[in-house]
């Protein structure tokens, strides 16, 4: 069995003449929880459909556990547990038939595990699904996904909608699931704290590229801001590589900059600065600066 | 599969019952005309086929507008599920609908043909011939139901298979119950089912 869940070669999609996804090549090893990071409309949805085999690809492969998307079969998508954007359940149907449903389609289920979700959840069985707050219908999504004991979980924006507390336990849900044995999760989300707190790998997508593609500890290395003060005004330009912003107020400078090292703090040196000092970067800081269109300059 | 069959029998209940209804109403009014106490004019074969073969077109239009409007393929296709299989369901739930409907009737005339009317060789030939055609018919227009169904917005899955299974009606009161008509059908049918599949597989939902 290989090592590798989900693998994506040289995808590229275009939407009426758009190219939305340009070139993105992928590897997320089994049991790693990879958070994907992007701006609205960047492709995160897009990418995750064509690996789910939901959207064909203009070009290149995308294969999940060892299957490309499109030939995936009932048994593979059996081990594929998906929580999509939106919550897309049957709307017209009511919880406890959708359960049992889905229990019946299901490749495997975990009732026992469907019922301690269930018992967390609180979901009304008797009550329709287009009935359900989007709070309810996220913890009845992801119940239905989690009880199918996926290989793969992929999950895009799942807590979009949820409040703190929901939040809060479906990040320690995602946590348990992963703790068991091979389980791989693959996280979209627009709240990076999320996917700061679960995420052991991190993918930003930008420009229709994956800008970004590393852990959460080797991003916050490669990436790094300085407050530089100096004694009178700072330099026009600083000769540095890999600057990705750089901020001016009074007689002190800001940069964020990639792949800081011992001979660019030489290079800075030279200008006989008062104080360098590193500005710590949260997830959001980092995320932000990732998908600054400046960054296309420097090739983090 | 059997569960992929009841969900879209629950789903089209109503196309059920309507089928249903229409199967006693015409043995009804067959039994009736029969019995003298009724006397329905020579436009009323015609009119009840029409009735059954919109029953049909509805159901296949149906079925696709609440798939895509709804987003059940979508959901299933993420279960143990691939859009092949909730497409076999769709259109076995279909081809149900059609037996509901046609086999009572079939029964009737069976009767009709045993105990009315004299036990003449041709009119059991005869009837085999319209049975055909009929079940054919309606499986045409079934499968242009599945085919206008799955297009994009609201006027052709609604009005596009009515259009069609008007268009369709005239060729079997034109050709007649004979084989020329089966193998017409048979080709429409085919060529509906086919092209809908491939449709409802391959593009994005």
């Amino acid at each position: 069995m290989s090592d590798i869940a989900i693998e994506v070669r040289d995808l590229v999609k275009y939407y009426g003449g758009r190219c939305v996804l340009d070139g993105i090549n992928l590897k997320i090893h089994r049991g790693c929880i990879y958070g994907l990071l992007g701006r609205n409309g960047i492709g995160k949805t897009t990418l995750i459909r064509i690996l789910l085999g939901q959207e064909p690809a203009s070009r290149g492969r995308t294969f999940v556990l060892g299957t490309e998307s499109m030939q995936l079969g009932a048994r593979q998508r059996g081990c594929i547990g998906y929580v999509a954007e939106g919550h897309h359940l049957l709307q017209h149907y009511r919880v406890g038939p959708l359960v049992q449903l889905c229990r019946k389609l299901s490749r495997q289920w975990n009732q026992s595990f469907f019922d301690k979700l269930n018992e967390t959840f609180r979901l009304p069985m008797d009550r329709r699904v287009r009935e359900l707050s989007t709070g309810m219908r996220a913890q009845l999504n992801l119940a239905l996904a989690m009880a199918i004991e996926p290989e793969v979980l992929i999950l895009d924006d799942p807590t979009l909608g949820l409040d703190t507390v929901a939040r809060r336990q479906f990040l320690e849900l995602a946590i348990d699931v992963i703790q068991r044995e091979g389980r791989t999760i693959l996280f979209s989300s627009h709240i990076l704290s999320d996917v700061e707190r679960i995420a052991d790998r991190i993918g930003v997508l930008a420009g229709g590229k994956l800008v970004v593609d590393c852990s959460l500890e080797e991003l916050k290395q490669r990436i790094r801001k300085m407050q530089i003060v100096f004694a009178d005004r700072p330099p026009d330009d600083l000769p540095l590589t890999g600057i990705i912003r750089q901020q001016r107020s009074g007689n002190e400078m800001v940069i964020t900059v990639a792949n800081w090292n011992a001979a660019k703090r030489a290079m800075v040196d030279t200008f006989g600065p008062r104080h360098v000092a590193e500005i710590p970067m949260t997830l959001e800081d980092l995320f932000i600066e990732c998908t600054n269109p400046v960054r296309m300059a420097t090739g983090i | 599969m059997w569960t992929l069959i009841k969900r879209e029998i629950d789903d089209c209940r109503v196309f059920f019952v309507a089928g249903v209804a229409h199967a006693v109403f015409v043995i009804l009014v067959l039994i009736s005309s029969l019995s003298g106490g009724l006397n329905i004019g020579a436009g009323a074969g015609p009119l009840f086929l029409l009735v059954g073969m919109l029953l049909f077109c509805g159901m296949g239009a149906g079925q696709m507008y609440m798939d895509r409007t709804r987003g059940i393929s979508c959901f299933l296709s993420t279960l143990s599920v691939t859009r092949g299989a909730i497409f076999t369901a769709r259109v076995i739930t279909g081809v149900l609908l059609i037996l509901v409907t046609l086999v009572p009737m079939a029964a009737g005339g069976v009767i009709v043909l045993k105990v009315v009317l004299q036990p003449i060789p041709a009119y059991q030939t005869m009837f085999l011939d319209i049975a055909r055609t009929v079940f054919l018919l309606s499986l045409a227009c079934y499968s242009l139901g599945l085919l206008t169904g799955w297009a994009p917005g609201r006027v052709i899955p609604t009005l596009g298979g009515a259009t069609l299974t008007f268009i369709l009606m005239p060729i079997v009161i034109i050709k007649g119950f004979g084989v020329e008509t089966a193998a017409i059908l048979v080709l429409l049918t085919v060529a509906a089912l086919l092209r809908s599949r491939q449709h409802f597989v391959s593009t994005s939902f």
